[in-house]
């Protein structure tokens, strides 16, 4: 067993089942199930409920793997920075060589199981979100560019997609929407993060955008994104499938938004750089739940 | 013949996705020249211009 493995932060701990949980970074999973859930709400057509539960079950360990392969990979810095530092791998719970066993099996898992219950369009959706997730942002984006987040955030914006074709079979401008919406919301919400963390990625070398380009740059990144990003959550009101419920509550939230990217700008910005975040988080979250509470009324 | 108000509303809407994309696309590509410098194999942070320590 690779319990013999030997560890960098020294030797193997016993591994419970609560570790592998953690592994599969349950917090990212629950708001990647969550959106992939209303883009299969949302798409025109019938899914059997079955099909349906089976759907997002693979959704959520399609993430799940691809988050414990993060973790795998990520192992060396995850020791460094303090808010990942007790991670299974870096607190010597699980070995690396069970982490990616365990991630890799899952992602074949989960694509299989979508390919042939579901569909291959959502299967693929599925497989590209995995590998783009591993092999783009993890391995490459993350630790060469400032811009890591801005486009590996395309791997966490597919859920939606990939519920919406779980129903529908294909790809139409209304998923690409839902899409577009967590692409842009993913900058300003990791970058306000980054802000109150930029010590913890200078000392792991990770070219976060506050520690690469300052935190006046990265205030007026999240300002200016947040901006574009907002007018982009109205397009499914424009596109005529959702309607004026969503249409004020996305005015509403977006405007939550503006005015913490605002409140971010000022000089001792750590307290509202984690408003930001927390808020952001919620923020999506209430956004597609009032798309689906629009489709229900 | 005269397009019904349907039809117009949804080229309008239509047209404004597209502007939108374009001005997304745009908005994306002048950040990825501003910023998106990337680091070589081997190369640590502190090639970026920024004291990364203390800014």
């Amino acid at each position: 067993m690779s319990s013999l493995t030997s560890l960098t932060a020294g030797t193997l701990n016993e591994s419970s089942v609560g570790d592998y949980i953690q592994l599969l970074k349950p917090r990212v999973m629950s708001l990647v199930v969550f959106t992939g859930w209303v883009g299969l709400m949302l798409a025109p057509g019938y899914i059997h409920p079955f099909i349906a539960f089976v759907s997002v079950l693979c959704i959520a360990l399609g993430a799940g793997a691809a988050g414990a392969i993060n973790m795998w990979y990520d192992r060396d810095i995850d020791a460094i920075m303090s808010r990942t530092q007790y991670r299974p791998l870096p607190a010597g719970k699980i070995s690396p060589q069970d982490a990616l066993t365990f991630g890799v099996v899952l992602s074949v898992i989960s694509t299989w199981i979508m390919l042939t219950l579901v569909g291959w369009v959502p299967a693929l959706l599925l497989a590209i979100s995995i590998l783009f997730y591993v092999f783009v942002y993890t391995m490459y984006l993350k630790r060469a560019t400032p811009q890591n987040i801005v486009i590996g955030g395309a791997a966490g914006a597919l859920p939606p997609m990939i519920g919406w074709a779980c129903v529908s079979g294909d790809i139409s401008w209304a998923s690409f929407c839902l899409f577009l919406i967590i692409f842009m919301w993913t900058p300003p919400h990791f970058w306000a993060l980054a802000l109150y963390r930029h010590e913890d990625y200078a000392k792991a070398g990770v070219p976060m955008l506050p520690v690469t380009h300052g935190i006046r740059s990265t205030q007026w990144h999240i300002l200016v994104y947040t901006l574009m990003m907002v007018p982009v959550t109205f397009l499914p009101y424009f596109l005529g499938f959702l309607g004026t419920i969503y249409l004020s509550c996305s005015l509403i939230l977006g405007a939550g938004m503006i005015f913490l990217s605002l409140k971010t700008m000022a000089k001792h910005y750590e307290k509202s750089a984690k408003q930001l975040f927390v808020y952001s988080i919620f923020y999506l979250f209430l956004l597609f739940l009032a798309m689906v509470g629009e489709k229900l009324l | 013949m005269k397009p019904s108000p349907s039809t117009s509303r949804r080229s309008k809407n239509r047209a404004l996705l597209y502007v939108l994309l374009a001005a997304v696309a745009v908005f994306y590509a002048v950040s990825w020249i501003r910023t998106g410098d990337s680091l070589r194999m081997g190369q640590s942070i502190s090639r970026f211009p920024v004291d990364h320590a203390t800014k």
